[in-house]
C-alpha cells in the first residue's frame, strides 16, 4: 500500500532516509520530465533535479499545504530548472530564430502522431527563449505577467516569444507530418 | 491563427506533454544524498542493543554446546542436525512488509527432512529460523533477520515428535512438503501456537521502492534475498559461497560456520570415510545463568593498628621547640615626667631599631613562649634653629637622641586562629633592656653638641629598664616546620630611662613598630 503524500511529508519532515527515498521515487520521473523541457541538455536537467529535490527536502516546512503538494513541487522544478536558462541567456547563447510561417496544421490534434518524447524533443529543438516561454505558458500555466517576472522580460516579450514558439513549432510538427504521410 | 486557435493549440500541448516524464538515473539520488544533512543516528542504538541480545541468545541457545566444544565444527556425518531446506514462502502479501514478507517471494526456511534426504540420514523436520531480507536500494542492503525458534520457548534444535521419521532417499512425503510449505515468517497461525520469539533486526532501515518505476537493483536484490536465508546457507552449500553470503547477509558468523560442517558432512559421507556420530535429540538446555547477586558484600574491615614509634628522647625534648630570628623598625619617642627643659621640649619622634634571636616553646596548641636576646635602639630627633645672640644668623641644628640596650625578651603569644598552614594571633611580654650607650644632646651650654653616654655611675642614665611589649603577629607556615612572621607592637618603659640621682626629668621611651621574620620548629610534626 502506497503510503500518502503527508506522510511521506511527515516523514522527510523528520530527516527518514526512507521517507525520502518514497518522495523521490513518486515525483522524480515527473519532475524529470520538466526540468528535460526546460534545460539544453540531459545532464543540466539531472542536476536541476537533484537541485531541486534537495530544495524540496531542506525547504519542506515553507510548504503550506495550501494546493497538491505535487504541483508545489513542480513550481519548484521550474524555478531550479529556469536558473540553465538565465545562465544561457547570459552566456549569449539565445539564438533567435526566423520567424516561421504561419502554415496551417493537419486535421485533428497536431501532436496525435507523435508521443511525448518525440515532442520535447521537438520543443528542445526550439531557440531558449522560445522554449522556455512555450512551456512556462502552454504548459506550466502562467500567465505573462509571471513569465516576465520570472525570466527578468517584458510581458510585450513573452507575449512575441509564445506566438513565434508555436508557429515554428507548428512548422516542424507540419513538416515532420508531411514527411510522415510521404514516407507511407 | 486566431486567439481561440491557439489556445487550443495550448492546450492539446498541455494535454499531451502533462504527464511526461523521465526515468531518473540513480547517480541523481545520490548526489541528492550527499547534499542532504545526514540523519541523526539516536535511534539506531537500540536496534544495536537488540541485535547484539539476540545474537547473545541465539549464540547461547540455538548453538549446541558440542558445536561450541569442537570450534563449530558441527556435528559430521549424515546425523547432522544442522541441515536444513530452503523453502520459499507464500507470496507475501505487500501490505505486510515486516520479516521479510513484504518482498515477493520472500524465502522462508525450513527446517529440514529434505536436506536430511540429501545427507542420508535421520530427518529432523526441524524449524531451525528464518531469515529473509528485505528489499533494498544499491547502496546499502537492508537486512532482517528472524530468527524463530520451534515450540518451546526454549531457542535450541528440538525434535518434533510427529515429524521424525526414517527417510527414504527420493521420496518426499506429504508431511515433508508440508513442512517444507511452511513458511515461518507468512504463517501466523503457527506463530501464536508455538509461542515463538521472533526476533527481528533490521540492518539498514532503507528500503527500494518499486511501484511506480522498475528498480534496476531488483532482481540482484532478489537474488540477495534469496542467498541471505539462514536455511541456504545451512543446506549444504559450498563453504565459500556459504561465506559470502552470511558476509553479505550480514548474519551471525555461525551460519557459515555450520554450513562448512555440513558441507564438510557431505564431502566426508561422499568419500566413505565417516563414521555416523550419533547426537542426542534430547532437548539443548540452556546454560543457566546466575544473575550476580546485586547487594554489595560487607567490605571486611581489617583493624590494623600502627606500629608505635618510639620516640627519643631528644625528639621528646625538642619537640615544640623552635627558634626565631627577628628584626624590625618603628617610630620611638618618649615620655617627660617632673619638669622637662627647653631642649628637652623640642625633641621629636625618632626611628628605632631592633633585632632579636630566641627560642620559643610550643606550651600546647595555642600558646606558644619565647625567649631571646637582642639589641633595639630608641631614639628621638632634634631638630632646630639656633642663633647666638650676638650674631644675627642662626644656624640649623639637627640630632638624633639614641639609647642602645641589649634586650632580653621574654613573650607569650596566644594563637586565636589559624590551621596548619596559618596563624594569628596576640602577644604580650616583658623585656628587659640593658643600656649599652646613648647619645644625646647636652653637656654643652649652647646646646649645640652631642655626647656619649657610655654605661657607667656617671651616667645620667640608668643601665637597665623594664619595658612592656603588646602586639599581635600573623605567622605563615611557608615549608614544613618554617613559619613567617610578622609581629606589630608597641612597647613602652615600665621604668624611667633616666637616672633620678642625675636631677633629670624621668624619660620613658615607647616604641611603635613592626618586627618581621623567620622562626623555625626543631622537631616539626608531619601531618
Amino acid at each position: 500500500m502506497a503510503d500518502t503524500i503527508d506522510a511521506l511529508l511527515e516523514g522527510c519532515r523528520r530527516n527518514q532516509p526512507a521517507a525520502q527515498r518514497a518522495l523521490y521515487e513518486r515525483l522524480g520521473y515527473q519532475l524529470m520530465g520538466v526540468c528535460l523541457r526546460y534545460c539544453p541538455t540531459r545532464e543540466e536537467a539531472e542536476d536541476a533535479l537533484q537541485l531541486t529535490f534537495v530544495k524540496l527536502f531542506t525547504r519542506l516546512e515553507q510548504y503550506r499545504g495550501q494546493g497538491p503538494f505535487e504541483a508545489w513541487a513542480r513550481r519548484i522544478a521550474v524555478t531550479t530548472a529556469l536558473n540553465a536558462y538565465h545562465q544561457h541567456r547570459q552566456r549569449g547563447q539565445q539564438v533567435e530564430a526566423e520567424e516561421a510561417l504561419d502554415l496551417a496544421h493537419p486535421d485533428g490534434t497536431p501532436f496525435d502522431q507523435m508521443s511525448a518524447e518525440e515532442l520535447v524533443q521537438m520543443i528542445g529543438q526550439l531557440p531558449l527563449g522560445y522554449r522556455t516561454v512555450l512551456n512556462l505558458y502552454a504548459i506550466e500555466g502562467y500567465s505573462h505577467a509571471e513569465i516576465s517576472t520570472l525570466l527578468g522580460i517584458s510581458e510585450g516579450t513573452s507575449k512575441s516569444q509564445l506566438s513565434r514558439a508555436r508557429r515554428l513549432l507548428e512548422e516542424r510538427l507540419f513538416v515532420l507530418a508531411s514527411t510522415t504521410h510521404g514516407n507511407d | 491563427m486566431t486567439e481561440q486557435e491557439s489556445e487550443q493549440f495550448y492546450n492539446d500541448l498541455r494535454h499531451k506533454l502533462h504527464d511526461f516524464g523521465s526515468p531518473v538515473p540513480e547517480a541523481v539520488w545520490s548526489g541528492i544524498q550527499q547534499q542532504l544533512p545526514k540523519p541523526k543516528n539516536r535511534r539506531r542504538w537500540p536496534v544495536l542493543l537488540l541485535l547484539l541480545i539476540g545474537s547473545f541468545v541465539i549464540y547461547e541457545g540455538v548453538v549446541p554446546s558440542s558445536m561450541l566444544r569442537t570450534g563449530l565444527a558441527g556435528p559430521s556425518g549424515p546425523e547432522a542436525v544442522s541441515v536444513a531446506k530452503v523453502g520459499h514462502a507464500r507470496q507475501a502479501d505487500e501490505t505486510s512488509d515486516l520479516a521479510g514478507a513484504r518482498a515477493a517471494g520472500a524465502p522462508g526456511v525450513t527446517a529440514g527432512s529434505e536436506a536430511g534426504q540429501t545427507a542420508g540420514s535421520q530427518t529432523a523436520s526441524h524449524e531451525l529460523a528464518s531469515a529473509s531480507l528485505k528489499s533494498a536500494d544499491g547502496s546499502g542492503v537492508a537486512g532482517n533477520l528472524a530468527a524463530v525458534p520451534t515450540r518451546k520457548v526454549r531457542p535450541t534444535l528440538l525434535p518434533l515428535a510427529g515429524r521424525t521419521r526414517k527417510p527414504v532417499p527420493g521420496e518426499e512425503t506429504g508431511e515433508e512438503s508440508d513442512a517444507s510449505r511452511r513458511s515461518v515468517a507468512s504463517t501466523s497461525t503457527r506463530r501464536k501456537k508455538a509461542g515463538l520469539v521472533a526476533l527481528a533486526a533490521t540492518v539498514n532501515g532503507r528500503r527500494s521502492r518499486t511501484g511506480s518505476r522498475p528498480s534496476r537493483n531488483s532482481g540482484t536484490l532478489d537474488a540477495a534475498t534469496r542467498e541471505a536465508s539462514l536455511g541456504h546457507s545451512l543446506a549444504g552449500s559450498s563453504n565459500k559461497a556459504a561465506r559470502r553470503r552470511a558476509g553479505r547477509s550480514g548474519q551471525l558468523g555461525w551460519a557459515a560456520g555450520a554450513a562448512n560442517s555440513a558441507a564438510a558432512g557431505k564431502r566426508r559421507e561422499a568419500t566413505g570415510k565417516t563414521k555416523p556420530v550419533k547426537i542426542s535429540y534430547e532437548p539443548i538446555a540452556l546454560r543457566h545463568m546466575q544473575a550476580p547477586d546485586l547487594t554489595p558484600e560487607e567490605p571486611e574491615v581489617h583493624k590494623k593498628r600502627r606500629p608505635r614509634v618510639k620516640r627519643s628522647r631528644k625528639d621528646i625534648i625538642l619537640r615544640g621547640f623552635g627558634v626565631e630570628l627577628l628584626g624590625g623598625s618603628g617610630i620611638s619617642y618618649r615620655t617627660l615626667g617632673g619638669s622637662p627643659t627647653q631642649l628637652e621640649k623640642l625633641e621629636r619622634p625618632g626611628t628605632s631599631f631592633s633585632g632579636r634571636v630566641g627560642v620559643t616553646y610550643a606550651l600546647n596548641r595555642l600558646l606558644t613562649a619565647s625567649a631571646g636576646v637582642g639589641y633595639s635602639e630608641y631614639a628621638t630627633s632634634l631638630d632646630y634653629m639656633l642663633r647666638k645672640t650676638s650674631q644675627e644668623t642662626a644656624t640649623r641644628v639637627s640630632f638624633r637622641d639614641v639609647h642602645r640596650y641589649f634586650i632580653i625578651p621574654v613573650q607569650a603569644r596566644y594563637r586565636l586562629a589559624g590551621n596548619h598552614r596559618w596563624s594569628v594571633g596576640s602577644m604580650g611580654g616583658a623585656t628587659v633592656a640593658l643600656r649599652t650607650g646613648s647619645r644625646t644632646t647636652e653637656g654643652s651650654a649652647c646646646a649645640c653638641t652631642q655626647q656619649e653616654w657610655a654605661p657607667g655611675v656617671s651616667s645620667p642614665y640608668r643601665s637597665s629598664s623594664l619595658l612592656l611589649t603588646a602586639g599581635a603577629f600573623a605567622n605563615y607556615q611557608t615549608a614544613l616546620g618554617q613559619w613567617l612572621s610578622v609581629r606589630p607592637q608597641a612597647q613602652y618603659f615600665l621604668t624611667s630611662i633616666t637616672n633620678p640621682a642625675q636631677s633629670k626629668a624621668p624619660r620613658r621611651p615607647w616604641n611603635l613598630g613592626v618586627e618581621v621574620g623567620m622562626s623555625w620548629e626543631l622537631n616539626p610534626r608531619k601531618k
